[in-house]
């Protein structure tokens, strides 16, 4: 089990130091509470991927002309909201494990405070053997990322890098595309993601705007991220993270020689599942596919940037309000 | 591509973790295997009369206690970042009929750490009796001694002594079981 650490922490914010969690006890307590437990901790991680992941799709709201096109690489951050950085460990949602004392704790997610295990509320895990006593384990602790000297935030992101192509059609009309084929990563490992935007000029059919100084266009994009980590190979054990996410915004936009401001408004869905496949031994039995859980997300989402452009090359930064508010930058080559 | 993608994904460990490191505790009570006391009790040659009473000292025994011997500690124990001793306890079981009317010396359970020996429990008179899992009262210095002991990895002893008063003529035997529970933390350091 340890190894899904490492999975869940390349997938989700690529910190190998989550291997040296202690999910390998968690799941002592059996598949269905380790689940819970998981989906209480890891929530943050999923969510923000999910949401940074929506991001970064346009620096403009002017269409490319007929086959201009833009290439665009970036990365979100999404920020981790105080109050997602800790989660209500409640006994009532637990079959086998309980909290030593008390009924409800709150306890650390992966984006909480680093703390030290005397610091954090201990766990009873009943013991389902003759004569082997209960195991008794302090709640995992946080990463505490913002805590190291050389970390440049006060707030922790979940980072979610991105690379599209812009293409323009007709009738003021692009489509963006975000491809990677499936990626293999030493070890059995794999990626791929696929996504598509379009954004259409709206100003074009709305008489008496067309001459209005600014740019306004609507905009949808669907992507989806899929990935697959090889836990034992010769046991048959894997690990899956497929995400999705859907956005729309209404976008505006304003040239002003090489800097062009830019505003969007919109909604915004997320969703994700994770999935532990395989059979892994928990004591004395044997749990097959122990974990399966999704999230799903959906915010109003309201995002203001700017975008320099020098000849051929672009810069952009772009805050976005939503659920997890994302900070997005990107740099890329815009022809036309 | 590839490596910018890897590298973004990556990037967050350059700054993992905080200063208190990935630590966790385990804890289990852990009840060691018994030790039986099984005393015969000689019987008096015909024509002897009967004395009413006869000498018959259970042999001491000794149990032992490393956090190797604990299984639910055993895989993270080259990550051992340090041991809590959150409480001892003793049961006696097995002890019946007229065994109940021995009455005691002195039970005493003598802690055993390498060469260094200290008396855990110590009681004078009284009858022998079952024990129901029962706390040992020691204190915080007895305490780190024996989490210091554990912790550089070395195996504890116990020994157990039943100093019986005289036992009643008419029993064949004494028979009955102790369990010493060790109540342990061990704080596991993965940074």
């Amino acid at each position: 089990m340890k190894k899904i650490g490492i999975y869940l922490t390349f997938i989700a914010i690529g910190n190998l130091s989550f291997a040296q969690l202690p999910f390998d006890k968690i799941i002592e307590a059996g598949a269905a509470d380790a689940e819970t437990y998981l989906q209480g901790y890891m929530e943050p991680a999923f969510v923000g991927f999910g949401l940074g992941f929506n991001s970064g799709w346009y620096n403009t709201a002017k269409p490319h002309k007929l086959f201009g096109f833009d290439i665009t690489a970036g990365v979100s951050l999404a920020e981790i909201p105080d109050e997602n950085k800790f989660f209500t460990f409640d006994n009532a949602d637990y079959t086998s494990m309980q909290l030593t004392n008390g009924n409800t704790a709150q306890l650390p997610t992966f984006a909480g405070p680093n703390l030290n295990a005397d610091d954090i509320a201990e766990l009873t895990i009943p013991s389902t053997e003759d004569g082997v006593p209960d195991l008794r384990l302090s709640g995992i602790t946080g990463i505490g990322i913002e805590e190291n000297d050389v970390y440049p935030f006060e707030s922790v992101f979940v980072p979610a890098p991105f690379a599209q192509i812009g293409i323009g059609l007709i009738k003021n009309t692009e489509v963006k595309l975000r491809i990677v084929p499936e990626q293999n990563i030493p070890g059995g490992h794999t990626f791929n993601s696929l996504g598509f935007g379009v954004m259409h000029d709206v100003k074009q059919w709305i008489p008496g705007m067309k001459l209005l100084p600014f740019d306004l266009s609507a905009f949808f994009a669907f992507n989806q991220f899929g990935s697959t980590f090889v836990i034992d190979e010769n046991a048959g054990q894997t690990a899956e993270l497929n995400l999705y996410g859907t956005t729309y915004q209404a976008i505006v936009s304003k040239k002003l020689a090489i800097l062009t401001v830019y505003a969007g408004v919109g909604f915004m869905t997320s969703g994700s599942q994770f999935r532990v496949l395989g059979d892994y031994e928990a004591g004395p039995t044997v749990l097959t596919d122990p974990v399966d859980f999704s999230f799903e997300t959906s915010s109003a989402r309201a995002n203001i940037g700017a975008r320099l452009k020098l000849l051929i090359l672009t810069v952009h930064a772009e805050y976005a309000i939503q659920t997890y508010n994302t900070l997005t930058v990107g740099l890329g080559v815009s022809v036309r | 591509m590839r490596k910018i993608i890897a590298f973004a994904f990556l990037m967050p460990l350059l700054f993992a973790c905080g200063e208190e490191g990935l630590t966790f505790n385990l804890s289990t009570d852990f009840a060691t295997p018994p030790a039986s006391f099984n005393v015969p009790i000689p019987t008096l040659p015909d024509g002897l009369p009967d004395i009413g009473a006869l000498d018959a000292d259970p042999p001491s025994e000794s149990i032992s206690y490393s956090l190797g011997s604990v299984d639910a500690f055993s895989g993270d124990l080259s990550q051992l970042g340090g041991v809590l001793i959150n409480n001892l306890a003793y049961e006696i079981s097995g002890i019946e009929g007229a065994e109940q009317n021995i009455l005691l010396d002195e039970f005493s359970i003598e802690m055993v750490l390498g060469s260094n020996r200290f008396t855990l429990l110590s009681i004078i008179d009284g009858p022998l009796a079952n024990v129901p899992k029962s706390d040992i009262q020691i204190t915080e210095s007895q305490k780190q001694e024996i989490s210091d002991f554990l912790f550089s990895g070395q195996e504890l002893g116990a020994e157990i002594v039943f100093d019986l008063q005289e036992i009643p003529t008419g029993l064949t035997s004494l028979n009955m079981d102790f369990v010493m529970y060790f109540d342990v933390t061990v704080k596991i350091d993965r940074s």
